[in-house]
């Protein structure tokens, strides 16, 4: 290809968009053209970190032809000391980086380009997750950018057995991916099946990981996450350590972590930082305040509306005489009480913060009084859907919360319809729903089922960490102790209850 | 063949058919059925239920049954509600038929709401009813659904009916107030509560016969006061055991874990006795006698008069004194029930574990009011507060 | 031996769980009958004489496993019987495991209707049923299992109140032990073999277990502790209700369970949780009879070599499912079920398990002459 076209090649390419510079030189009578995009670059370097260093070399070299001008044994060493480089002879991949935030030289005659990484885009500081937040632990959340998420990996793991692996998915995004795992840990079945779900995947705008949760999942149709999603790097670092798998994905501060259990759902890093006594407490309450939330209007249903008996009959005398004379049957006011609280609850995620709390005022302390007693909602309902909606939140996962939210409802109708009995069989349901899941080869009731005794000291109630000498058999690692370096194969052949 | 893990994610567990479409499928399937059949048969809104909390059992002369029921009206047994302007916190209904099931159906004409049973506390029997014999009317309410089985059931001398309608001193219910004051712990050795479950199994039991608490009317207080036990034999009222002959039985029996005795034991020195630690054993000596041994621990709580301090002596005397006592009156006691052929304690357990082939129903009916039954007292005070 | 190691898919917990879930939650609301009934006031004696009589049986399964590992029973039938009446042996054992689903149905729907509704049609209450044990047997194994185990704590639950129910127990209403002729008690022992029915998965469900060797210590386990809490059951339900009071009710243990009091209980009465508790593991329990049901058809018409027959259990199930609905409605009252419970058992124990007593004979029959004609 003749030199001059390679300028030429890439205008075709890329167009003429807003925001590419271009800076023509002259430099010893060599015409070299700067290219690179201006956000995405840290213009203020350009001069020391190219334009200098181009100077001095085209000084110094004598005698090369025009054509060899970048080649490879001929590359100006002050490049290579200030950022990383690469010579590219292809325009079309000349294009691929610039997009990336390369600058490139262009000269009119040499047949290489060389590329000069100098990222310089505005960056969100690592900030706390809003949505996962502890009181004791580290106050840092992934960001949009994947080098400094791969960092604040780096910086509690400091092995270099720690693999990131890269991707690139979407055909015009062209989204980062980065696979990180713990060589000696991470099952390799497990690599090579993550490698080949993110392999097969055909899309062209990756935007978030959540659209890459959505492609990899086992199971479509479900509305239990089979894939965890995290923004804070201690809980990648812990989940790492146990040998499972974290994709990060370009742009997204949501970490994925596979395989996962409805047991790891609950469970928040806290729960390991505040001793094991006060941990095991916590994750119990959370775990009775997911199942509050869950089934805790169902329940109200079943037994005021079609299985009385079950109530102390002090209760049920209160119940009904709060409930004398509302228009309403109870399915119904619970119905749409729930409703109502969802509706708060979306309003309520978009709503300014000096807004918020007069919202908060008027729908929680205003509406509900006035429902009560304008006769419209009878106030157990109240009572009970908010205990359910607050305890929903008891939860540090997000995505799990969602799942309860929607499985509440399915309850209140299977209460509604045959009271307790119809209860327990919509229970039973979600729960065989449950047992037929798995996430990345792992069940997803693990440890409970199948049932691994070892793994259970880790749910709900956690072994203090001291005792804690092996790891957890459910992600399958390949090496099962934490401190020595006993093999999963001597291991499984002792101890079999840890296969699925 | 090698024993090498399992694939992470095997192709073999899960048929390649069910994944995608037949599950959604089948999810579609579910709902269409539920959304075709759906109905909320069995719902019944709190409110709309009128629940019996007590049930008065009668029989008129010309043996018709009358039956009564007490409803809460839930409004006002709220706690909170003001009690400016008291009003009556339930009503009683009645209704007068041929058979129990047909007064009870005719409770539905008498109320707005489903009348149900599924909080009825307490079962009350009218003299007459008992008289006749329980059975069918026990089994008509065994056939209730759901009808509580820790319902507690007594006699009512005079009219049954006339109790739930009571209002009580305190803001509860009639029923509830009866309730409760057969579960206190502190009235246990006065009442003796008696379970539907626990008098089923009595009734249906050979070897030992159920007894009823009773209740007595007194129209100048307007209440209703516990009057010791009625004595059954099968099915049928036999006798009444006085209160102080009910402390005996609960003595004797393995009903009662605390009694409190008072007695006389010297001249105008009355005590009082808890006690504490009971065991009763039962010997069968054939072919005619049986030994009653009851070794008990207890606490003096009072003693009227006395001046001098106690010595070891004196608590002996005392000891004494009271087993002695206890002795005659549980050997009255025995040969009033063997006379109505009345087997409280449940005598016939012990003979038929000793003699099982023998032992029938009918040769215990025949054998216990022949029976020779001793009984053996042995008190020991282990706390009197006086002993210096 | 890649098609066999491909189907061992039961870990030993899963395995035990497969076994153990049936077998508790079978008879679990009324064997005190049995015993009561038969015997009188030590009718929990039973129990121990029925666990001695099932024991042969985990014995027998424990030789088939070596004998033919990785094989279901519907599997080497034709291999010891021979083609035809290979294929009649199952169809005959088959036919018996159909019965006791459909009884066991009948059983958990009655329930139902006994404490928790009233009004709600049968046919939907069936068809919702049935619907939900489909929907995971189609699933496989795996799944069935799974929440088998994960519903242990249910099993515990059953297991607490039984405890807790002794609170009314009383030693004079289980005497006297002993004093009638051993007949009594062997005749109890053998009417109450019942009980143990569940047991006879095994001889299908050792093919699916990952590890062998464990297969006869967990049955062994299994069958032990589920006697354990049978006998302490009975002992209990004996205690407070007498003998004769037992047989009052159409379910003693759900009467028993209603009796305890527990003053600081958020419900008034243990008796429905425990009642939800049970129906929950039922709920799994048919999902285990169906599944064995729809792949043993599916072996029926197998050829050697296949582990999946020509049709998929799958269409089997849903073929299945429609023919116990049928049956559901065919039983109006528990009643009528209850007055024929005595042909359930007796046709139930001889196809169940006297059929795998037959071909083990059938099997050393079978290694004698093939030994004799070596020999000779």
């Amino acid at each position: 290809m003749p030199p001059e076209s390679l300028s030429h090649e890439l205008q075709t390419l890329i167009g003429n968009p807003w925001d590419l510079t271009r800076r023509n030189l002259c430099l010893n009578g060599q015409r070299l053209e700067v290219l690179y995009l201006r956000g995405l670059v840290k213009e203020e370097r350009i001069d020391q970190a190219v334009i200098r260093p181009l100077q001095d070399f085209l000084a110094t070299i004598e005698g090369t032809s025009d054509q060899d001008l970048f080649s490879t044994d001929n590359f100006p060493p002050a490049f290579r000391t200030a950022t990383e480089t690469r010579i590219l002879q292809n325009p079309k991949q000349a294009t691929e980086l610039l997009l990336e935030g390369w600058v490139l030289l262009v000269s009119n005659k040499a047949k290489f380009i060389p590329a000069l990484y100098l990222p310089g885009w505005t960056k969100r500081p690592p900030s706390e997750p809003p949505g996962e937040k502890t009181l004791r632990g580290p106050r840092e959340g992934f960001t949009e950018d994947l080098l400094e998420n791969i960092t604040l990996i780096r910086r509690w793991i400091k092995d270099p057995r720690l693999r990131v692996e890269e991707k690139t998915v979407g055909k015009r995004t062209k989204t980062k991916i980065l696979l990180t795992f713990l060589a000696d840990l991470a099952s390799p079945e497990l690599v090579r099946e993550v490698h080949k779900r993110l392999d097969a995947i055909e899309i062209d705008a990756i935007l978030e990981s959540g659209y890459l949760e959505e492609l990899i999942t086992d199971e479509r149709l479900t509305i239990f996450p089979l894939i965890q999603a995290t923004e804070r790097s201690d809980k990648v670092t812990a989940a790492l350590l146990e040998g499972r798998v974290a994709i990060l994905v370009d742009k997204s501060p949501s970490v994925l972590l596979v395989p996962v259990t409805i047991n790891e759902l609950y469970q928040s890093p806290e729960d390991y930082y505040l001793g094991y006594w006060l941990g095991s407490l916590l994750r119990i309450i959370r775990l009775i305040g997911n199942n509050l939330a869950i089934l805790l209007p169902g329940l109200y249903v079943a037994l005021v509306q079609v299985n009385p008996e079950l109530l102390p009959s002090h209760l049920l005398l209160n119940i009904a005489g709060l409930r004398a004379n509302f228009p309403f049957p109870i399915v119904v006011e619970v119905l749409f009480v729930a409703f109502a609280v969802e509706i708060f609850y979306e309003s309520a995620l978009r709503l300014p913060q000096s807004v918020a709390s007069v919202g908060g005022v008027v729908s929680g302390i205003v509406l509900g009084y006035a429902t009560v007693q304008a006769g419209i909602i009878s106030s157990p309902t109240l009572v009970v859907i908010i205990v359910s909606t607050i305890s929903l939140y008891s939860g540090p996962n997000y995505d799990v919360s969602i799942a309860w939210r929607v499985l509440k409802y399915l309850l209140i109708l299977g209460s509604a319809l045959l009271g307790v009995f119809g209860l327990a069989v919509t229970a039973a349901l979600i729960l065989a729903h449950a047992a037929t899941l798995q996430s990345f080869g792992v069940s997803y009731l693990a440890p409970w089922a199948p049932l691994q005794p070892a793994a259970l000291s880790d749910a709900p109630v956690r072994k203090p960490l001291w005792l804690k000498k092996r790891r957890l058999s459910t992600y399958r690692p390949q090496e099962m102790s934490r401190q020595g370096d006993t093999k999963q194969e001597d291991v499984s052949s002792r101890k079999g209850d840890e296969k699925d | 063949m090698d024993r090498k893990r399992k694939p992470v994610h095997p192709e073999s567990e899960k048929p390649t058919s069910v994944r995608g479409s037949t599950r959604l499928k089948f999810c579609l399937l579910l709902a269409c059925i539920s959304l075709y059949n759906a109905g909320c048969w069995d719902v019944m809104d709190i409110e709309k239920r009128d629940l019996i909390t007590g049930l008065a059992l009668d029989l008129t002369t010309d043996g018709q049954v009358i039956l009564t029921a007490q409803i809460p009206i839930p409004k006002v047994t709220l706690p909170n509600i003001s009690t400016v302007n008291p009003k009556a916190n339930f009503y009683t209904i009645s209704a007068l038929g041929a058979s129990t099931l047909e007064a009870f159906s005719l409770f539905q004409t008498k109320t707005p709401g489903h009348v149900s049973t599924l909080k009825t506390n307490v079962l009350l029997f009218g003299e007459r009813v008992v008289k006749k014999g329980l059975t069918p009317f026990l089994d008509t309410i065994a056939r209730i659904p759901k009808f509580p089985i820790k319902a507690n059931l007594m006699i009512v001398r005079g009219d049954p009916g006339q109790l739930l309608r009571e209002e009580v001193a305190a803001a509860i219910l009639p029923s509830f107030y009866l309730k409760h004051f057969f579960e206190a712990p502190q009235k246990s050795g006065m009442v003796y509560p008696m379970k539907l479950w626990r008098f089923y199994y009595k009734l249906d039991s050979p070897a030992i016969d159920p007894y009823l608490p009773v209740l007595d009317y007194h129209p100048e207080e307007k209440v209703f006061l516990p009057a010791g036990l009625a004595a059954l034999s099968g099915d049928t009222l036999a006798a009444y055991l006085s209160p102080e002959e009910s402390k005996i039985f609960g003595s004797l029996s393995e009903e009662d874990e605390e009694v409190v005795l008072s007695t006389e034991w010297h001249e105008g020195r009355f005590i009082s006795i808890r006690y504490v630690n009971k065991r009763v054993t039962y010997q069968w000596l054939p072919p005619h006698i049986i030994n009653i041994h009851m070794k008990a621990n207890g606490y003096l709580l009072e003693e009227t008069g006395a001046t001098l301090p106690l010595t070891p002596g004196h608590l002996r005397k005392i000891e004494a004194a009271l087993a002695s006592k206890v002795k005659s009156q549980a050997e009255e006691l025995i040969r009033r029930l063997q006379a109505v052929n009345s087997d409280l304690i449940g005598l016939g357990r012990i003979v038929r574990a000793k003699e099982r082939q023998k032992w029938s129903e009918t040769h215990w009916r025949k054998l216990y009011p022949t029976l020779e039954i001793r009984v053996n007292v042995d008190f020991t005070i282990t706390r009197s507060g006086r002993l210096n | 031996m890649k098609r066999i190691n491909k189907h061992k898919v039961l870990s030993p917990g899963l395995f035990f769980f497969l076994l153990f879930t049936p077998s508790l939650v079978f008879a679990f609301m009324f064997f005190p009958l049995t015993g009561a009934q038969l015997i009188g006031a030590d009718g929990y004696l039973a129990i121990p004489v029925a666990f001695a009589l099932t024991v042969p049986i985990t014995l027998v399964a424990q030789y088939f496993t070596a004998q033919y590992p990785g094989l279901t029973m519907i599997e080497y039938a034709p291999f010891i019987l021979g083609k035809t009446l290979g294929f009649l042996y199952n169809l005959l054992y088959l036919s018996g495991l159909l019965l006791i689903t459909i009884v066991f149905f009948r059983e958990v729907t009655g329930m139902a209707y006994g404490f928790l509704i009233d009004r709600a049609p049968f046919l939907f209450v069936t068809l919702l049923m049935v619907g939900a044990v489909l929907y995971i047997s189609y699933y496989g194994i795996t799944s069935v299992a799974r929440l088998a185990s994960f519903l242990f704590p249910a099993s515990l639950f059953l297991g607490v109140t039984i405890l807790l129910a002794f609170q009314n127990w009383q030693l004079l209403n289980i005497l006297p032990i002993g004093g009638e002729p051993v007949g009594t008690y062997l005749n109890g022992g053998v009417q109450s073999l019942y009980i143990f029915y569940p047991f006879t998965l095994i001889f299908q469900a050792t093919a699916f277990a990952d590890r062998r060797e464990k297969v006869f210590p967990l049955s062994l386990l299994a069958h032990g502790l589920i006697s354990l809490l049978y006998f302490l059951n009975s002992i209990g339900i004996t205690g407070v209700f007498t003998a004769e009071g037992i047989t009052r009710y159409l379910w003693p243990n759900m009467e028993y369970s209603r009796t305890i009091d527990l003053p600081f209980f958020l419900f008034e009465e243990v008796g429905l949780v425990f009642n939800i508790a049970w129906g929950v593991l039922s709920y799994s329990t048919i999902t285990i009879f169906f599944f064995f049901l729809a792949h043993g058809l599916a072996q029926l018409g197998l050829k050697s070599g296949d582990f999946h027959g020509p049709v998929s259990y799958q269409k089997i199930l849903i073929f299945l499912g429609v023919i116990i609905f049928g049956a559901l409605q065919l039983i109006p009252d528990l009643n009528i079920l209850r007055a024929h419970f005595r042909s359930v058992q007796i046709i139930g124990g001889l196809l169940l398990f006297g059929l795998p007593v037959l071909l083990f004979l059938c099997s050393l029959l079978r290694v004698y002459f093939w030994r004799r004609t070596q020999n000779g």
